[in-house]
């Protein structure tokens, strides 16, 4: 058969079902136009929240040290053509006015600065990049504690600055570990003039690079590892990066980047299982038309070629349609919520394309196992429509199931990126497609067991429907329970996850942290803070420290082969605390052995100085129970075993430590308290202008625009999470009807015989009724099983979300699937009940 | 409608036909069928032979195995024991692929019930046999027999604008369009009613003798087989008897009918033509 024959026998064969195969192309344009749109969506978003993660750093990259950054690093970042630099520099100072003087926090940033992110100031647009050398932008905590104005003058190192504006908000100053004071900002310029910069002094400098365009993560990467190896002293600097401004969001990112990866694959293999079904109905109704092509002399595998080309036809027309709806999503998106995805984004060709070509190889590899049925076709089924029906070769019926099985692998590598997630979830999808059958198997086997003599007429048939041989109810169910899984699995997750988010931020979390609280200044702040109705005061004394050695290796020894969080873990400054008993939002996970005390006991061996760390943060320092850590507080070794594990609620937002020291341990060490509190938004400037008056050294720390900022990102994901699951549930909804539709069109024929046997209309339209009510509540409730379980899995094992979703989800899926099925069965069936009783004797 | 020529007398002549080459040839077909819990045996130790452009029927009541037969001997269908040779080729030999090559190369057929395909037009499905084989003037040999079956007008309908003669016209078109040297005919009158079924299979023994194609009838209608060179009369799923007929006797209408009589229902045909081992 030459290509000529081919497309003139598929574009003949295409008539005959063009209402049939309008199925096809609906089927697949939903299912493609989900995912381009799931993926486009999660582009957009991802470039949105992408955007906010640089705002935090204020640039893709930020290498940072404690001493002035090597000349080689500057000639290697100089080198490359594709960065953008800023160098910040920062330190503490004294600034003083007429009304007295405060400890600021100084910080000089060149032309560039931020790259991301806004500065916002008042009057707006100012830009230390652009200040002239004897000007300053200062924060209104400092204007307020020197009772100064914009447009006074403070001095620095003996030099006058005048005040040009007011800082309110910079992107990147979330980490509050090293804000010692108000910020004032200058030009480069202006800090050389101060002549604060000079050996000895503590100064924090740092390189913030901007490359070209977004770069997805694998770049920032990358760019680090060249850096590393390029750069000999590169191992000594602190290294952020946009895809981990701080590790804790971008864990939360990436999981949600699985969770959104993973429903836009369950969405197309729902498009795919809607193909399936159709081209299952297709190949029963074409079933004479294949014996007699067949019968003349067509081979199996041209028949089977003519079925496949034409649906490559159909899938085409329907991955354009759906590509060209879901490609729109993110502008139609971007205009309801502007806030979740930036408006002018370029044409989402990336996911378009790639929407086509996984709805055109999901198509074919559905198609392929019910193709099979060509090779079953008898050909003498042109002489007697009995004919026994052959068995298709065993290299056509496994070659098919590998080819669907490898599309399926191969479509999620291409959406998770990971050889090992792709071929879990493809065992995992084959693995509830063979219980769902099976289940179904079962049902239909228990309802050929059950005494159907007792049951009125209207039941014992729909009984006997879904009990007879060939019935399709297995098919039938894995079609509607698997659409009926996504959907409620969506729902379960996208629930749980906002709950989560929204839950994520208590109502009582503290507004504001005193930072550098001397221990004689205790009773004071705490009198001032009543003073201005600040609720939930909280106090914790604080030692910074830095790791000194673990196990008894060298810290430096350790960092030249770390990578990631466990590099952050070992070069971070720390703040170290004591306490008597566990904090509380903190519970043990592991703990020495420690006969005859109570479980929950901190300290648990008298003869040694203990420690007790957060489980995750041991992970990272690759420490557990009996271990020895040490730690350089300020200029002294301090050896601590560790003797417990905690895990830490952070969401609750109040002071907590990765590390605490038994009692005693730092007694000497110089310390300072650390005060959250909570207080109205109204009295935060009066607090504050109270604080630096009494104590110009403590700092006020407020902590609404942090957590405002983190609202906002995990606002977005939030509301991310939920269009993206109404998209999907509204494409399950529409594919679980055609699928619904497609099964009740199978008994077409029947309603015309029992007609002819005198049953009545309605009398047809009761006995289908409960056939297709049977079938849609037996995959309701396999579908929303499966969904229990695959939530509650998913929840707890990779999103570390403990806690079974609500029970009740199974009945209502059983109820949901019986009426939907009752709707789209009676709606097709429709036409059938009007069939003259006639046509049963043709 | 094509006016029926007489017979010729070499048609009519058991030995003339025994000249000509043998075309197919099967010997102890059984056909075994599963019918729930039971085995029925539908056919059993049939032999049969065909020689190139002979006529045969094979008659016998609802039951008694001719379908049955038929595709066994035509390839759509496996005996459960004996062996079909078509052509040379032994069908058990082949596998589904190699037995569609073969259909394709040298088989025709016709059905009761006309097995048009819907969704083509008469000249597709006259065309669908000539473009599997990619025979090169297949547009102009569908026209030529599409006129023939007296249908050129009609040939841009589907089959469901067609009367059911109509149709069977179409499909005899279809048939004999790739020139198969071998035509099975399933009841081709079965479905339509008594003068519409005299010119069709009028219709499909003029066009037999203009191409020398040998033709397999199975048929229940007396008249029908009377046109058959060989009567085979299958009961029970077993050749009870084989008539040589003289399709020269008894005509009427231009067609010929055989009165068949006890005599040469029970002996005349056994051992005389067909039957392997006889002369």
């Amino acid at each position: 058969m030459n290509l000529r024959t081919l497309l003139t026998l598929v574009a003949r064969e295409s008539r005959g079902s063009r209402g049939r195969l309008g199925f096809v192309v609906a089927c697949l344009a939903v299912g493609v136009a989900a995912v381009t749109a799931v993926n486009a969506l999660v582009d957009g978003i991802q470039s949105s929240v992408r955007g906010d993660a640089r705002a935090l750093l204020a640039a893709d990259i930020a290498l940072e040290a404690r001493r002035p950054l090597p000349p080689e690093l500057f000639a290697y970042l100089e080198a490359r053509a594709d960065t953008t630099l800023a160098r910040v520099t920062e330190l503490s100072a004294m600034a003083s006015a007429p009304a007295g003087s405060r400890l600021v926090e100084l910080k000089a940033a060149e032309p560039g600065y931020p790259f991301h992110g806004a500065l916002v100031t008042e009057p707006a647009g100012l830009l230390p990049g652009a200040l002239a050398a004897d000007e300053a932008l200062a924060a209104p905590e400092l204007l307020a504690g020197l009772e100064l104005q914009v447009g006074d003058a403070l001095s620095l190192g003996g030099n006058a600055y005048r005040v040009v504006g007011r800082v309110v908000d910079e992107p990147d100053r979330v980490d509050f570990a090293l804000t010692l004071g108000p910020r004032l900002f200058l030009s480069p310029a202006g800090l050389a003039r101060s002549g604060l910069v000079q050996f000895g002094s503590r100064v924090n400098h740092r390189v913030l690079i901007d490359l070209p365009g977004e770069p997805p993560v694998r770049e920032l990467e990358a760019f680090v590892r060249d850096l590393r190896r390029g750069v000999a002293d590169a191992e000594s600097l602190t290294t952020k990066t946009a895809a981990d401004p701080t590790p804790g969001l971008s864990r939360t990112l990436g999981r949600i980047e699985d969770f959104l990866g993973l429903v836009a694959l369950l969405s197309l293999l729902l498009g795919g299982a809607g193909v399936a079904q159709i081209v299952r109905l297709w190949m029963d109704a074409r079933t004479p038309a294949v014996a007699v092509l067949r019968a003349i002399g067509m081979r199996p595998r041209e028949v089977a070629l003519v079925y496949l080309t034409n649906l490559a036809a159909l899938a085409l027309v329907g991955c354009g349609i759906g590509a060209a709806l879901g490609a729109a999503a993110p502008a139609t998106v971007g205009r309801l919520l502007p806030e979740l995805v930036p408006t002018g984004l370029p044409f989402p060709w990336r996911a378009a394309l790639r929407g086509v070509a996984l709805g055109l190889a999901t198509a074919a590899g559905f198609a392929l196992p019910p193709l099979t049925a060509v090779w079953r076709v008898p050909p003498a089924r042109v002489l007697r429509a009995e004919a026994t029906p052959l068995a298709a070769p065993r290299s056509v019926r496994i070659g098919s199931f590998v080819a669907l099985f490898a599309v399926v692998l191969a479509a999620a590598y291409a959406q998770s990126d990971r050889g090992w997630t792709a071929f879990a979830f493809t065992a995992g999808v084959f693995l509830l497609a063979g219980a769902l059958a099976g289940g179904a198997l079962c049902a239909a086997r228990l309802a050929g067991h059950l005494p159907r003599e007792r049951f009125g007429p209207t039941l014992r048939h729909g009984l006997a429907a879904l009990a007879r041989p060939n019935s399709g109810t297995p098919a039938a169910a894995v079609a509607l329970g698997a659409g009926v899984l996504v959907v409620v699995a969506m729902g379960l997750v996208s629930t749980r996850l906002r709950r989560e988010f929204l839950a994520g931020i208590p109502k009582d979390a503290p507004s504001v942290f005193l930072v550098d609280v001397q221990f004689d200044q205790s009773s004071s702040v705490r009198a001032l803070l009543d003073a201005h109705g600040a609720t939930g005061v909280d106090r914790t004394a604080v030692v910074m420290a830095r790791l000194g050695a673990v196990k008894g290796t060298p810290v430096a020894q350790l960092l030249a082969g770390s990578e990631g969080r466990s590099r952050w873990a070992l070069s971070r400054e720390q703040r170290l605390t004591f306490a008597d008993v566990l904090p509380p939002s903190n519970a043990l996970v592991a703990a020495a052995p420690a006969p005859g005390l109570p479980q929950n006991t901190l300290w648990r061996d008298p003869a040694r100085t203990e420690v007790s760390l957060e489980a995750r943060f041991a992970e990272d320092l690759g420490v557990s129970i009996g271990d020895t850590v040490t730690f350089d507080v300020q200029g002294v070794p301090l050896e601590l075993v560790v003797t417990t594990l905690r895990e830490v609620d952070w969401a609750t937002f109040r002071i907590n430590f990765f590390v605490v020291v038994e009692p005693g341990a730092l007694d000497g060490a110089p310390g300072w308290e650390l005060v959250a509190a909570r207080v109205d938004a109204a009295q935060e400037d009066a607090l504050q202008t109270a604080l630096a008056r009494a104590h110009p050294n403590v700092s006020v720390l407020r902590l609404r625009p942090l957590l405002e900022k983190v609202t906002a990102v995990v606002e977005r994901v939030a509301s991310a999470v939920q269009v993206l699951g109404g998209a999907v549930t509204l494409t399950g909804v529409a594919i679980l009807a055609v699928a619904a539709l497609a099964t009740a069109a199978r008994r077409a024929r029947e309603a015309a015989l029992l007609k002819a046997l005198g049953v009545t209309r309605a009398g047809v339209a009761r006995l289908m009724a409960v056939e297709h009510a049977l079938v849609g509540a037996l995959a309701g409730t396999l579908g929303g099983a499966g969904a229990w379980i695959l939530a509650y899995g998913f929840l707890d094992a990779v999103l570390d979300l403990p806690g079974s979703p609500a029970l009740w989800v199974v009945p209502a899926a059983a109820a949901a699937g019986m009426a939907l099925a009752l709707v789209a069965g009676s709606l097709a069936t429709a036409r059938a009940r009007n069939v003259p009783p006639l046509v049963s004797l043709r | 409608m094509t006016e029926l020529e007489p017979p010729t007398a070499t048609h009519a002549d058991p030995s003339a036909a025994q000249q000509a080459p043998q075309l197919l040839k099967a010997r102890g077909l059984v056909k075994r069928l599963r019918s729930g819990d039971r085995e029925l045996t539908v056919l059993n130790g049939v032999d049969f032979d065909v020689r190139a452009g002979e006529v045969v029927a094979i008659l016998g009541p609802s039951g008694s195995g001719k379908s049955t037969l038929l595709g066994l001997l035509a390839g759509l269908d496996r005996p459960s024991e004996g062996e079909v040779a078509l052509d040379g080729a032994e069908l058990n030999q082949l596998d589904e692929d190699g037995l569609a090559l073969l259909r394709r190369r040298l088989v025709g057929f016709v059905f009761q019930s006309f097995q048009l395909l819907a969704n083509l037009t008469a000249r597709e499905n006259v065309l669908l046999p000539l473009e599997l084989t990619g025979v090169p003037d297949a547009p102009e040999r569908a026209d030529a027999l599409l006129l023939a079956v007296g249908l050129a007008e009609r040939s841009h309908h589907y089959p469901s604008q067609l009367s059911g003669g109509e149709q069977q016209r179409v499909a005899l078109a279809r048939a004999f369009a790739p020139r198969p040297r071998l035509l099975f005919a399933d009841e081709p009158t079965g479905n339509l009613d008594g003068a519409t079924g005299e010119k069709v299979l009028a219709l499909m023994l003029a066009l037999q003798r203009e191409h020398g194609t040998a033709l397999v009838i199975v048929t229940h209608d007396l008249e029908v087989a009377s046109c058959a060179d060989r009567r085979v009369h299958l009961r029970d799923g077993r050749v009870i008897s084989i008539e040589h007929g003289a399709r020269a006797q008894g005509r009427h209408d231009g067609l010929e009918v055989l009165e068949p009589s006890p005599a040469t229902d029970a002996a005349g045909a056994l051992g005389s033509a067909g039957l392997p081992g006889t002369p």
